[in-house]
């Protein structure tokens, strides 16, 4: 009897260790769908893995549903206009089922206000098993899991084995196991909230050229006459149901139940209208984003990174401001900023400011480099002695927007006009020492004392085209050597080498490369200024931010210039509180004959001033740009 | 239920624990029980009909048999007792009338369980040979044959009854008087899908004993079954997944040379894993019952000869051969008629060989036929009766040129050379029971001596198949791993017996790294079907 009780003891040790074995060999091979800039991580499982991090009872709304959803709103954009906390909880084509049992899920921990379903599901068919896994997988064991797993994965055996036993479909990824797959992290901190956003600055192609939902079935007969018929898509009565369902686990736990369109091109009235019809049975309305009314704003050439189906960030943050103020419109929210509870939104608000600032830099990093660099070099010309050559040309794809630093520089040749010649110039604490441009090679040879009165021997050379660009300071050889222009910075005080940089100028080369680049340039001290263009004036105080950029303060309203949502050329510049958002982020570069331009540190684009405010322009590099006048 | 899936593992494991549980004289009963029901869930009800006409058909007739034996012993003895003994012309007399009848009788459930056999597993061949024989004489053949259905095991367990019934008739042993006893005995799960083919005389016993659990017994017997998931999932679906797609695409893609050779080979081991796979987790099911079954395998690549080769591969099938084909033959009187007619023409030795190369030469052409209703497998059989038959037919011969060629068969080198040639014919012989058909397989075997592109192991044409560098990796170490515990178990060490008495945490890790092994290296899941082994159709 005694062996028996051993026998069965170590048995259910047996089965016990085994199944922690197998847990977590599955935990490492199911993938981890990580955040990252990569159009194929959408971050389903850190969406979810953050969602449990969330405090219990602390989220105000939910939003939910196919794609649409978790590419439109950022809570953390709403959070920071309205102090109100929400979660995207959608995942990519979800169907309406798995929107259900996701919702009861969050239920479980938290107690929103209100839930915001996006009505895609509507028109998807078929279910995509990888899909659905990244819906499923990732909710924690429970019960309810079991259930969701029932209902979501029971149409296809291979998917239902998998949500049960994950190695069913993953135990081959042992081939392509790597460090990622260990780590579990994503590549990016995970600051969004369940949203997903996409930094790219316009869209592929002109809104006008959208047509993803014409629903039209173009026939070419063999005459060669062309017809076009409707083809209508039929709809999905089946999310109605989960729909239907969703609304009763609402009503039971006293949560307001909002279906909504975000914006998309992947969408039309007539869908609109059919789910409304759908919506009249169980006693709902459609609020419809898509239609012409475009309450946020959307502008299609420039919001969406893929042709119309999602928004960028730039929709994103549009339709979040839009819904900042819908949310506080309809809903009886208080802010939530500086409450006791919420220290997690207040210091990832914080890190968020930074992160998302550093994610739309980089996207017009290749311009502001280069601005920030020579602006920089401007900024303390009076510290060196700057030495410049260029090899081959440097005139064909000359920014004129840096004409203003080589004014500061004190050179007077225009740069963009020396087609395919030789060019040597030496500029000492912004004094322009000699200059020269010569369609043959050029060599100069120089002493030059430092602060210290300790001579240098100084050797340039300029090779044309083809030859080469030297810049020797005491038989060191500094310059870069890259066709375009290059420039070698020696510290006036003692002769030392401080930086040596080369842009390029060649079709093939336009990259610019810099051993080291400076903080962003802060060309203009804190303080009060007055903006002039001809006619208009505007007083402001300029603060600097902690990343060196400019926060530009009305004085009159007190509030700053934001950018806010804007991208499009002819953008009025609107105003607002200071959030630490990127929207409010500028940069201010030296311009020509003393002037100033204007950058949007959130759109890349430049401003001008005209009738006492400024409007959004194209940063075109080859032609003039607006400039102001700074007192 | 396949022996390659879950249900079948907790069936087995269900099954394990109701049978030590249950009161000891209740196993039987339970392993019947199980037997049935798994038999129901692998052909449904209407399939287990067949098993039941072939158990009580077979069980009547051997106790008919017995009846009839028993019968003319009595009236011999009776006679004896009563001071009258039959005299001996009488006795002869009376002998041959009962054999005579017994003949019928064994005639009689030979013919309807082979009968049963031949129309569902050949029903349909013979039918489309008709059809296509009438098709062409202008007759139209529409006697179609699809609508048969093919019992799980059929062929297993009606060679296993036949040769009961056999060995009844030839009065090798009693026969049963429980049904019960008998059905399980047909029965009987672990076995039924794929063999072996048992003998009455080496199960019965152990079917009717209770069992006590026995450790070591479980131990070895969950070790075997992991060996067998092993080399089922990890060695052989894998190789398969080239071999599938050689076999299946030879002719429009073009493969040539190196690629079917390789093709080939892994067929080689594809099989041996399957079906020995197979045969692991019979044997290790078996013995957690405390039922040991008799061998099947006795490491095959291992084998000099292709006479020894069939001698360690499916060894019951060979032996059932041996028993009821190749020694009636040989031993009929007519044989030995024909035998002394020979002699006088050919001379002794060979007078004597002629008769047994015959009698092999039949028992393989239906060794190729018990693998299926083709005229493929007829090929295969008459291939591998060729080398078998000659083997002994030359005996002689070969001796002769060794001598004239100096060569020592005790070397290992000459062992070594004996080994490839056997494997060499043995892959061959593979092309045309794999062949999509014989046609196809000697065009493949065409193409494999043609083209000499050594370059495909460089070029990443292997890469092509579905198998990366690392699943390349895999099957080589696992094929190295499998050749390994063939060559220990060639030389006599049993390393289950060895794992399932080390400590209990050298066990576990055992345990443990194979079972993962299988889970994450095997090839199963998504898209992919392992779930039917290569004999269980057979």
């Amino acid at each position: 009897m005694k062996n028996k009780l051993i026998r069965i003891i170590k048995a259910a040790i047996f089965v016990i260790l085994l199944a922690l074995i197998i847990i977590v060999a599955s935990i490492y091979l199911t993938p981890y769908w990580r955040y990252s800039n990569d159009p194929d991580d959408a971050g389903e499982s850190a969406r979810y893995e953050n969602f449990y991090e969330m405090p219990e009872n602390t989220l105000d709304y939910l939003v939910i549903g196919p794609s649409n959803s978790y590419h439109s709103l950022e809570p953390m954009q709403v959070y920071a206009y309205s102090g109100i906390t929400g979660f995207d909880l959608g995942g990519p084509s979800q169907p309406m089922y798995c929107s259900y049992y996701w919702l009861k899920e969050a239920l479980k921990t938290q107690s929103p206000k209100v839930v915001f379903v996006d009505t895609g599901a509507f028109v998807r068919e078929t279910p995509n098993n990888e899909r659905i896994l990244k819906a499923i997988l990732p909710m924690k064991p429970s019960m309810l899991k079991l259930q969701a797993i029932k209902d979501c994965c029971g149409y296809d055996n291979d998917l239902l084995y998998t949500a049960l036993f994950p190695l069913y479909q993953f135990h081959s990824r042992w081939k392509e196991l790597s460090k990622k797959d260990i780590e579990r992290k994503n590549t990016e901190p995970y600051l969004t909230k369940g949203a997903t956003i996409r930094f790219v600055s316009q869209n592929g192609i002109e809104a006008d050229e959208i047509n993803l939902r014409e629903e039209k079935n173009v026939t070419v007969s063999s005459d060669g006459t062309v017809s076009t018929a409707v083809d209508e898509m039929p709809l999905n009565e089946d999310s109605a149901y989960w729909l239907g369902k969703m609304k009763e686990l609402c009503e039971e736990n006293g949560i307001e139940i909002v279906p909504i369109k975000f914006p998309t091109k992947n969408w039309n009235q007539r869908w609109s209208d059919k789910v409304q019809k759908y919506l009249d049975e169980i006693g709902l309305e459609l609020v419809d984003l898509t239609g012409e009314e475009n309450p946020a704003g959307i502008n299609w050439d420039k919001d969406s990174f893929d042709n119309g189906k999602h928004l960028n960030y730039y929709g994103m943050v549009k339709t979040s401001k839009y819904f900042a103020g819908y949310l506080s419109k309809n809903w009886d929210f208080e802010s939530h900023k500086g409450q006791s509870g919420y220290e997690l939104w207040d210091n990832d608000l914080e890190e968020y400011r930074t992160w998302e600032t550093d994610e739309i830099t980089e996207l017009f990093e290749k311009n502001r480099e280069k601005y920030d660099y020579f602006n920089g070099l401007a900024a303390d010309k009076e510290n060196y002695l700057v030495l410049m050559c260029v090899k081959t040309d440097v005139s064909k794809y000359w920014p004129v927007n840096l004409d203003g630093v080589m004014e500061e520089f004190g050179v007077k040749t225009d740069l963009s006009e020396i087609y395919q010649q030789s060019y040597i110039a030496v500029s000492d604490g912004g004094k322009l020492l000699m200059e020269v441009s010569d369609p043959d090679i050029i060599n100069y040879d120089f002493e030059w004392k430092d602060d210290r009165n300790t001579s240098h021997s100084i050797h340039i050379k300029s090779g044309g085209v083809g030859g080469e660009a030297d810049i020797d300071v005491d038989d060191n050889s500094y310059a870069p050597g890259n066709a375009g222009l290059n420039i070698v910075v020696i510290n006036k005080k003692d002769g030392s080498f401080v930086t040596a940089a080369s842009l390029g100028s060649d079709d093939e080369e336009l990259a610019f490369e810099a051993d080291a680049v400076d903080d962003p340039a802060v060309v203009l001290d804190a303080g009060d200024y007055t903006f002039k263009n001809g006619n208009s004036s505007f007083a402001v105080e300029l603060k600097i931010n902690e990343d060196g950029s400019y926060l530009v303060v009305d004085k009159k309203t007190g509030k700053c210039l934001s950018a806010a949502g804007l991208n499009k050329p002819g953008d009025k510049v609107s105003e607002e509180e200071d959030l630490g958002l990127a929207a409010t982020k500028w940069r201010i570069y030296h311009g020509r004959n003393g002037k100033y331009w204007l950058y949007s540190v959130f759109n890349g684009m430049t401003a001008r001033l005209k009738d006492g405010g400024f409007v959004l322009e194209d940063l075109n590099e080859y032609s003039e740009i607006p400039q102001v006048d700074i007192n | 239920m396949a022996l390659f899936s879950v249900t079948f593992f907790i069936f087995l494991f269900l099954t394990v624990l109701v049978y030590y549980i249950v009161p000891k004289k209740m196993q039987q009963a339970v392993l019947l029980a199980a037997s049935y029901i798994f038999y129901c869930y692998g052909t449904g009800w209407k399939g287990i009909a067949f098993i039941l006409i072939t158990t009580v058909s077979t069980f009547a007739a051997a106790l008919k048999l017995e009846k009839l034996q028993d019968g003319y012993q009595s009236e011999v003895e009776a006679a004896k007792a009563a001071g009258n003994p039959i005299p001996s012309s009488e006795k002869t007399k009376l002998k041959a009338t009962v054999l005579s009848k017994k003949r019928h009788i064994l005639a009689a459930g030979l013919i309807i369980n082979f009968g049963i056999l031949a129309v569902l597993k050949y029903g349909r061949f013979i039918i489309e040979n008709i059809d296509q024989v009438m098709t062409k004489a202008g007759f139209g053949g529409h006697l179609g044959g699809s609508s048969l259905i093919l019992p799980l095991g059929i062929s297993f367990y009606t060679f296993m009854t036949m040769g009961y019934l056999i060995d009844v008739h030839r009065d090798k042993y009693k026969p049963d008087h429980n049904l019960f006893h008998f059905a399980l005995f047909t029965a009987y799960f672990p076995q039924i899908i794929q063999g072996p083919i048992g003998r009455y005389n080496d199960m019965a016993k152990q079917l009717q004993e209770s069992h006590k659990w026995d450790d070591i017994g479980f131990r070895t017997g969950f070790l075997r079954l992991l060996w067998g998931y092993f080399k089922k999932i990890v060695i052989a679906e894998r190789a398969g997944l080239m071999v599938n797609e050689v076999f299946a695409n030879f002719d429009s893609a073009g493969y040539k040379g190196f690629v079917i050779f390789i093709a080939a080979l892994l067929y080689g081991f594809q099989i041996y894993a399957d079906f020995s796979g197979g045969m692991d987790i019979v044997f290790g099911a078996s013995d957690m019952f405390g039922i040991h079954l008799t061998e099947n395998f006795r490491q095959p690549y291992y084998a000099k000869t292709v006479t020894e080769f069939w001698q360690r591969w499916h060894i019951t099938l060979g032996a059932w051969m041996k028993d009821y084909v190749f020694y009636p033959i040989c031993l009929s009187k007519r044989a030995a008629r024909i035998q002394k007619k020979l002699k006088k023409r050919f001379g002794n030795y060979y007078g004597r060989v002629l008769i047994p190369t015959f009698a092999s030469f039949v028992s393989f052409v239906l060794v190729g036929i018990w693998h299926g209703a083709d005229w493929k497998y007829v090929f295969y059989g008459i291939f591998m009766a060729a080398f078998v038959s000659t083997n002994t037919l030359l005996e002689k011969f070969y001796g002769d040129m060794r001598k004239k060629l100096h060569v020592n068969a005790d070397t290992t080198g000459y062992k070594a050379f004996q080994i490839i040639r056997t494997t060499i014919i043995v892959l061959i012989g593979r092309f045309l029971s794999r062949g999509s058909s014989t046609t196809a397989a000697l065009g493949m075997v065409k193409a494999m001596f043609t083209s000499f592109n050594i370059n495909v192991f460089t070029d990443g044409t292997l890469m092509n198949f579905g198998l990366e560098p690392k699943d390349w990796l895999v099957l080589l170490l696992s094929i190295g791993l499998l050749m390994y515990v063939d060559y220990i178990n060639e030389n006599g060490v049993r390393i289950r017996y060895k794992i399932a008495e080390m400590r209990l945490p050298v066990r576990w890790v055992v345990y443990y790294a194979a079972i993962m092994a299988i889970l994450i290296i095997g090839i199963y899941g998504v898209g992919y079907d392992a779930s039917s082994f290569i004999y269980q159709n057979f």
